[in-house]
Order: C-alpha cells, then structure tokens, then sequence
C-alpha cells in the first residue's frame, strides 16, 4: 500500500475517474457525438458480419506472413511514435495538466504515472482502426475477433512505450540543444540498423528474383528485428499467443520490465521533467485546435534554409500567389520532392514490391488503391488549402476565379511531377505495360483535381456549418458522388460489352473520361468561392 | 468611408450581431468597444468580406465584396497571420506585388525599421515570435496604403515600443486622411485616440459616443454597459 500510494496520487486518481465520466457523459449530452459512435459500431457490426460470412477456409495463408506484418507494424509505429515525440517533445498532458496539475502539491512520479494512464487509454483508443481490418485479416489468415482485440492491445501498448521511451530520452538529453540532436541522431541511426540484417535479405532476394512474399517474411524473422526494444518484444508476445503458444509471455515480460526500467530512471535522472514538457504539451494543444476547428496542422519542414536555388517571388496580382507557393513549395521539399510526397513514393513502392508477382489485376489494383488513399489524405495538407486559412487570398483586389486558378496552379504542376515519378517507378515494378502507366499518371493527375474540386465544393456550399465533423464527413460523400459517374459508365460499357484494351481499362478510361470535365465543371462552378469566404477561425 | 447598415450575422442559433449599423468617417478614428462575446469580431470580419452576412456594407461608395472596395481596404485580424515560409521582407515584397503596388524596398524598410523588424527581415514566419507575427501582420496590411484601415484587437501581444509606435501611426494616417476603425476591448489603449466611439453589447450596438464630449471613453463604458 505504501509503494502504490508513493507513485499514485489518490486525487490525481480520482481526477482521473471524474474525467472518464464526464466524458461518457458527453456522449449522451451531445448527439452528434452519440450518432458517430453509432455508426462506427455498426460499421464495425457490418464489418465483422461480412467477414465471418465470406470467409472460405481453403484460402487461409500462411500465418507467418500475418506475424511479420504485425512485427513490422509495431516497429515501424514504435520508431515513427518515438523519433516524432523526440523531435517536437514527447507529452501525455494536456495545457489543463500543466496549468493545474504541475502546480500543485503532488509528487512528479504521482503526476507521471497519472500521465502514464491517461496515455494508455489514449493509445488504445488511437488503434481503434484495427477493428476495421477484421474482414481482411479473417478472411486472409482465419483472425477471430479475440485474436483482433489482442493485436489492438498490443498496439496499444505499442505507442504507450513510444512515448513513454520519447519522453525519457528527451528529459535525459535535455540538458542542451546538442545533447538533444545527438539522441535523435543516435536513435534514429540504431534504429536504421536493426533493420539492416533484414534489408540485406530482402536486397538478396530481388537480386536473385526470388518470391517476395516468403522473403519479406523471412527477412522479418531476423533476430535484431525480434529484439527490437518494446514492439519488438510486445511483437513477440501478441505473435506468440496468435501462434497458440506461452511463449510469448517472455516478450510481454520483457515490455513490462522495460517500461519499469524508464520511468525509474526519468524519475531518478529527471526528476524536474516539467519543463520539458511543457512546450510539448502546447504544440500538442495548438494541433488539437486546429483539428477542432476543422484546419489541418502543418506538415512543413522543421528547420528551413534560404537556399538561392528556391527561386523568388515574382508576378503580379493574382500571379504573385502562383509565384509565392512555387517558392514556399521550394522551400519546402527535400531533392525533388516534399516530404509528404517521399512518404507517399515509399509506401506505394514497397506495395508494388509485395503485389509484384500476384497474378491479373490484384497487384496493380492494390497499388492503386493505396495511392489514390494517400492522395485522399496527404490532399489535406496541399499548400492551396492552407492559403484559404490565410485572408489575404480574399482581400487581394483580383477576380475570384483568376486568383483560384493561379492558387491551384501549383498544385498542378507539382501533381504532374508527383505523377510521373510514381507510377514509372510502380509500374517498372509491377511489370505494367506502358499505356497503363500513362493512364495511372492521368487518373492520378484527375483524381487530384477531383479532390480539389469537392473541397470547393465543401467550401462553397457548407463552409458555414459550425460542426467540423459534418463538413468532413460531406466532403467524403461528396468524393464518392462525383467519382460514381465514370463507375458507372465503365460498368454499363463492360454490360454492353465494350472492352477497352482490358476489362480494368474500361472503367479506367470511363473514369477519365468523366472525371475530367466534372473536375473542371466543379471548378468553374465554384469560381466565386474566394468572394464568398466563411472564414470563422483565427 | 464605411457605412454599415443592419448587418446581421448568424453561427447556427447563435446571434453574433444584430442588425448593426455604423459608419466610420475619412480622417477620424473610430473605436468599437465591447465585452467579450460582444460580436466585435465577427462585425470586423463581416466588413472585410470574410464572413456571409444580411446588410449591407458599404466602403468607399463600393459594396465591400468589390473589386474596388478590396483595393480601398486594409486589414489586420486578431490572429497574426504570416506565411510559415516566407521571410519578414518577402511578406511586404509580396503583397506590393498582389497589390499591384510598386515595389519600393526602401520604404520597406523604413516601416520595418520603424517596428524593429529589420534585424528580423530575413526570419521566416514560423521563426517569429507571436508579437513579430502581429507585427508583420499590421505591415502587410498597410502596405499597400488603404483608405480605410481596420483593426481587430491591434495592440495584443505588441512590446511597448511597438505599441508606442502603432499608436504614434494611427494619429498620422489619420491626419493623412485615412479612416480607421479600431475594435478592442482595451479601452485604455485608445483612450486618447478616439473620435468616434460605437459600444456593443449583445450583437448590437448599445450606444455611439462622441469625443467632443467631456466624459472618458471608460466612464461611458461602464455607463452604458453596466449602468453605473
């Protein structure tokens, strides 16, 4: 009792307890809360149903393919979680906890581990998305639904050591800027090499053409990746209880031990960690904002360097916008590139490298999919919709649709560069034959404008809805209305029995066809939406 | 220079103003005071065109969604607002530019100077501190030398020599002929600046006071909004 009451602090406890009810409470208070957490669990319900009905047990894979997956997930959620808290400061409180909490008569352990728990429930809440795949995972490698929620712990659990080994070694290297650098440095590059026993595999086995997918799994069995601090050993543990055995528990053990080992030395090292993490926590606070208020945060580089290559401003009037993104975007990007969009090549080339020898059109299709997922996500950052943030694009005396057209213009051509490097590099790995890379390079080129004009379209007619949520939610239906058009042509010509190259080339080329002109109709349609701003924030 | 007639603004159930009309003449600087929630910066931002509003607005003889009224117009919101990748030079480069204005790098830094930006010129936005921003924000705004110049809250997060030099500014657009409406809720900060004074309350206003009169700009305040 005396060491659980010397780390707990029975007010920060009850705290704890107060907040939880209160929000459950929202739940009830607020229907449009209660309405999404409706329609999740039926989504979910949908999901699960679907999954258990479709299933058909002669096409189970191998499970080794599902443990590496699930290995490297939670390594590579571990090392982004960990390097990005010890980039911008690792925190588990919110500005209500560095404003009263901190203050107050309670020991730092108390309020760390009250931080600690706070964090877990955050976690697991975070990995809710997992559930979603139960239709994929049952109908791929037989998951049931315990197995699923095991996975989700281990998730979980997953990015509460991230942070929980962020935040140590910030609070340990805080004593300079360099000693900082230095750990982020030494991190990452560990981290770089624990993977490279497991990349030389994976280089031997393209060099010798050999399956991927069997190498990929080998390649994941290497003994620096199973050791791999925390989701490593939390792998180890979830993998080896889906393998039916105990074994794992050394893995769990291992975790727990760990964590046992880090907030004994951040206590004993660091006891005085507040400060570290108090502009954690305000950055954490400002993204929060933005989110409530519908904006999305900045995925701009950290430190930027003048560079005389980047250009300058030039143009006038509505141009001056077009010129000033194409610095901004200079500015921005590392080699050709900005960050954002290296993420996007990275995935969908290690994609395309595991669909390269399935067979028909699931490699390629896969691949597509991915990518045009991403574009839907990373659209959110493009440089156009943060200028809308921002009232000069309004004020500036320049006809709406002049001043539109120039603020897109960037984005157009970095889509087209964006287009090219990807689907050459994806489609020379999937083996596709030229006249698909090119139409990939325009459907990815037409399904950006088609982004741009739905969220015109958002803009214009919904801009004045006060719940975010909903203005999203418009906004992905809207995505769906105006690309069901050219799906639809597409099905009627194959009923018909039109075939353009391949049955797949139907759709796609209905897709184009259609999407082209409904993009730009949008557009036009929406010429006035820099006239008509709702700029409710800021 | 500014007229505004019963401008009314809705957020869902929420009446932010309330059939609010008032005007802000060349040469004088009007005020608009208000406690918190008063509506004070949703009005400002319904004259500057950001906001869909019932009224009318009307700014140098222009509907204010105007061509003519956007050249006419300047304005420095709550919020600084700089681009993250742009430099503190670059800002004012950039809006002569989209202004149409030419380029005239000197008076650029005089202005600069005069805010203690120059040393700064070459930070980008995101480097500057939250009283930088502001006061980049106030430079672009007067850039491109408007008629009518509004202020949201124009002295929040200025260090004293800035503010000292924003208050010597005002009275010299002033006398240059410049309307300037200013909306605070610091009435010390204008209490002897002023020519016109409007107070709202609730969304609308509650009362428009006149400098020519005796009384403090604070004593009419709080006699009107507390009815002391």
């Amino acid at each position: 009792m005396g060491v659980f009451s010397s780390v707990f602090s029975s007010v920060l406890l009850k705290l704890l307890l107060i907040k939880m009810k209160n929000q459950l409470r929202s739940f009830f208070r607020s229907p449009g809360k209660l309405i999404i957490t409706a329609v999740a669990i039926g989504l979910l319900a949908v999901v699960v149903w679907s999954g258990t009905i479709v299933r058909m047990e002669t096409d189970v894979r191998d499970r080794a393919e599902l443990f590496a997956i699930i290995k490297v997930f939670y390594i590579a959620m571990f090392i982004m979680g960990a390097y990005s808290g010890l980039s911008r400061g690792a925190t588990f409180f919110s500005m209500a906890d560095v404003n009263l909490v901190f203050p107050s008569p309670v020991r730092p352990i108390q309020t760390l581990m009250y931080g600690l728990v706070q964090q877990l429930g955050t976690s697991l809440m975070i990995g809710v998305f997992i559930l979603y795949q139960y239709s994929t995972l049952h109908g791929q490698y037989a998951v049931t639904v315990a197995e699923l929620f095991m996975i989700l712990l281990g998730y979980g659990l997953t990015v509460f050591t991230a942070s929980v080994t962020a935040m140590t070694i910030y609070a340990a290297s805080s004593v300079s800027e360099s000693h900082r650098r230095n750990a982020k440095r030494i991190f990452a590059v560990a981290s770089i090499a624990m993977f490279l026993p497991s990349l030389a595999r994976i280089a031997g086995a393209l060099i010798t053409n050999q399956p991927i997918a069997p190498s990929l799994v080998s390649a994941s069995q290497s003994p620096t990746l199973t050791l791999f601090p925390f989701a490593g050993w939390l792998a180890w543990g979830i993998n080896g209880f889906l393998a039916g055995g105990a074994s794992g528990l050394l893995g769990i053990l291992a975790a727990v031990l760990g964590v046992a080992a880090l907030i004994t030395l951040l206590n004993h090292t660091q006891p005085d960690y507040y400060e570290d993490v108090l502009q954690a926590t305000e950055l954490a606070q400002t993204q929060k904002q933005a989110g409530r208020e519908g904006r999305m945060t900045n995925t701009d580089r950290k430190n930027v360097k003048l560079r005389e290559r980047d250009g300058q401003l030039g143009g006038e009037g509505a141009r001056a916008f077009a010129f000033k993104q194409r610095l901004e975007e200079n500015r921005n990007r590392a080699l050709l590139l900005s960050p954002t969009s290296w993420i996007m090549l990275a995935a969908m080339i290690v994609m395309a490298l595991f669909m390269r020898n399935m067979e028909d059109d699931a490699g390629f299709a896969a691949v597509l999919g991915l990518g045009l997922y991403l574009q839907l996500v990373f659209s959110a950052f493009d440089r156009w919709v943060r200028e809308l943030l921002i009232h000069h694009i309004y004020l500036v005396p320049e006809p709406p649709f002049r001043k539109l057209l120039y603020c897109l213009s960037q984005v157009f051509r970095r889509e087209i560069i964006e287009s090219v490097v990807t689907w050459i590099s994806c489609g020379l790995i999937l083996r596709l034959p030229p006249w698909m890379i090119i139409v990939m390079i325009a459907l990815r080129m037409t399904f950006s404008l088609l982004l741009i004009a739905t969220n015109l379209m958002v803009d214009r007619l919904w801009s004045h809805l006060v719940v975010k949520w909903l203005q999203m939610t418009l906004y992905f239906l809207m995505i769906f209305v105006l690309i069901a058009p050219g799906v639809v042509l597409g099905v009627v010509l194959l009923t018909g029995g039109v075939v353009m190259i391949t049955e797949a080339g139907t759709i796609l080329f209905s897709i184009l066809a259609l999407e082209i002109p409904i993009g730009f109709g949008v557009l036009y349609a929406c010429r006035n939406v820099l006239e008509y701003a709702e700029l409710n924030q800021g | 220079m500014l007229q505004v007639s019963n401008v009314t603004k809705r957020y869902a159930k929420t009446l932010a103003n309330d059939a609010v009309s008032l005007n802000a003449e060349s040469g004088k600087i009007t005020v608009m005071l208000g406690p918190n929630g008063a509506g004070k910066s949703t009005l400002i931002k319904c004259i500057a065109g950001l906001l869909r509003f019932e009224g009318e607005v009307i700014i140098g003889g222009y509907g204010n969604k105007t061509l003519e009224a956007k050249r006419l117009l300047g304005y420095v919101p709550e919020m600084p607002a700089v681009y993250d990748l742009l430099t503190v030079r670059e800002h004012l480069e950039f809006m002569r530019r989209a202004y149409r204005i030419p380029l005239n790098p000197e008076q650029d830094q005089a202005r600069l100077e005069r805010f203690e930006l120059w040393e700064h010129k070459d930070k980008v936005g995101k480097e500057l501190s939250k009283g930088m921003q502001q006061k980049v924000s106030i430079l672009c705004a007067l850039t491109h030398d408007p008629k009518l110049i509004i202020f949201d809250e124009p002295l929040v997060g200025l260090d004293p020599h800035a503010i000292k030099e924003l208050k010597s500014w005002f009275g010299e657009l002033r006398a240059e002929g410049c309307a300037l409406l200013i909306s605070t809720h610091m009435i010390e900060s204008v209490e002897n600046l002023w020519d016109t004074a409007h107070i709202l309350m609730r969304g609308k206003v509650a009362a428009s006071v006149d400098a020519a009169d005796q009384a403090s700009l604070a004593e009419r305040f709080f006699a009107i909004t507390e009815g002391a």
